[in-house]
């Protein structure tokens, strides 16, 4: 966890009429994002196995993941994704502070009313 | 490919993080090209005509343009693409300093500590109030703002300015983001020669990029470099030890300089004034007027007027205002530049401007012929590519 922040407070612009739209074009460029950077590092591996004389392609089609490698690998999985899917969680953050300022709403007209 | 910075303050990114700073300062470099021009292209070849069709005439502003805009998809798609782009160039940077907090912190003590580190001096001043233009609104979409600190003695925002412009500027603001300081103090050594500067202000110097180039255009002046953030301000001094500059910086807000009347050569500035609300723009236009001696020259570097372009071309330099925390972008840009100075007790008849090309991209003779031709605008003034070519104003006192 970062300790300098990682998103801007408050609302995102909206550039398109169709909902979900504007979601969608975060998820397919930080998608292509982390592509570029798996195509990047693979293609740097494979040159530095093949100075060192290792021919790599088979070694990775039968090599055997232990429980360990298989538990880094899903937690680098999860925050993939959740880097991917970064602009659902901001909206549904938004959605939670609407929700509570619509509560501080209410109880305020309540305790009026009382 | 983005250049590690090539002072001591360098924060090494990790093969991916730096990966990740390449893309994202690739699709900065396609949007604001590639699908600028594709977006120029639908303007002209649809959404102008439809403008014509419906109200009888051409648009006659850049307001007029962007309603006309909005109603064409690929504008959306542009806007998107560029809010995104400006997003991840925060997120592809902040990790980065971010596990390098400790190091940078304590190489910029280092440098405090190590012989001609005095030739730069730090005044840091507790008391002075964050102006909240800076501590209410991240301006660019930078989580945090300008102003925040992580830890005691803390460089982190200054870290984050410094590689995020790195990323921004997809190596078209200089080796080390300092072609605007190097492009300024050039054209004045080289447009008035017979003027040598001796005490020379830089006022929301930020980390001082732009200031370290006035020290060395003019080696025998007392630079200063003032700011708001104490964390940038910490970062300047020690990137400038770390080259060598001779230059002061202050904690100080513009708008209240703490100098006396008539203390310096040449007042200078960078992209300052469209961060700052339009009251205080003319407060520190009276306080520069105030603190330059006689024959001293108040100089801007800044966007360019809107009344000096076509209307398509203020509508693209203002898509900052609407959608990346900018909300004083537009309103200075719609000022009289001219009336700013002389409500500020400047002359009219000594109101200066020029537009010039980047000084460190630029041969020497090709730039001192374009110093002289004066100022000419076009579709590259103030827009960020290959092409871009920068706008300055002022007035001699």
């Amino acid at each position: 966890m970062s300790r300098i922040p990682m998103q801007h407070r408050g609302k995102r612009p909206r550039f398109f009429p169709v909902n979900g739209v504007d979601e969608l074009m975060s998820m397919v460029l930080e998608l292509t994002a982390e592509l570029w950077i798996i195509k990047k590092r693979l293609y740097l591996l494979e040159r530095v196995a093949g100075q060192q004389g290792i021919a790599l392609t088979p070694g990775i089609e039968n090599y055997d993941l232990s429980e360990q490698e298989v538990k880094e690998l899903d937690a680098l999985r999860r925050q993939m994704i959740a880097t991917v899917l970064r602009s659902l969680e901001n909206e549904f953050s938004e959605l939670e502070e609407v929700r509570s300022e619509t509560l501080a709403t209410e109880l305020a007209s309540e305790s009026r009313a009382a | 490919m983005i250049k590690n910075l090539s002072h001591a303050l360098s924060a090494p990114p990790t093969r991916d993080e730096r990966t990740r700073q390449e893309f994202v300062a690739s699709l900065r470099h396609h949007v604001l090209d590639d699908m600028a021009a594709a977006m120029r292209s639908r303007y002209d070849e649809q959404v102008r005509s439809a403008f014509v069709r419906k109200h009888g005439r051409q648009p006659l502003d850049g307001d007029e343009v962007h309603d006309a805009m909005l109603d064409e998809p690929y504008f959306g798609f542009y806007s998107s693409v560029r809010y995104n782009a400006q997003q991840m160039v925060f997120r592809s940077v902040i990790p980065t300093v971010d596990r390098n907090m400790e190091m940078l912190n304590a190489r910029a003590t280092e440098l405090a500590q190590k012989p001609n580190g005095e030739k730069v001096t730090l005044t840091l001043d507790p008391e002075l109030e964050i102006p909240r233009n800076v501590s209410n609104i991240e301006v660019h979409l930078q989580p945090g703002s300008y102003h925040t600190e992580y830890q005691a003695d803390d460089v982190s925002a200054g870290a984050i300015y410094d590689n995020s412009i790195n990323v921004f500027a997809f190596n078209q603001m200089g080796r080390d983001i300092d072609d605007i300081g190097h492009s300024f103090a050039n054209y004045v050594r080289l447009a008035f020669p017979d003027f040598t500067p001796k005490t020379i202000l830089d006022a929301g110097c930020t980390i001082g990029h732009n200031t370290v180039p006035w020290a060395m255009t003019f080696p025998e002046a007392e630079v200063t470099g003032i700011d708001v953030a104490p964390g940038l301000l910490r970062y300047g001094a020690a990137r400038a030890r770390s080259l060598g500059a001779r230059v002061n910086f202050r904690q100080m807000n513009c708008t209240r300089l703490d100098y006396p009347d008539a203390s310096f050569d040449v007042v200078f500035s960078s992209m300052l004034l469209h961060e700052l609300p339009l009251r205080d723009i003319r407060a520190f236009f009276r306080e520069a007027f105030r603190v330059l001696k006689p024959g001293g020259l108040f100089l801007n570097m800044e966007l360019p007027p809107n009344d000096k372009l076509e209307p398509y071309d203020r509508f693209y330099l203002d898509w900052d205002c609407f959608y990346n925390k900018e909300p004083y972008y537009k309103p200075f840009r719609d000022q009289d530049y001219v009336q700013l100075c002389t409500t500020a007790g400047f002359d009219a008849a000594r109101f200066i401007e020029t537009v010039i090309p980047r000084y460190t991209y630029t041969p020497r003779e090709e730039f001192a012929a374009e110093v002289a031709r004066g100022a000419q605008f076009d579709d590259r003034t103030g827009r960020l590519s290959e092409e871009i070519r920068w706008y300055g104003f002022g007035a001699w006192k």
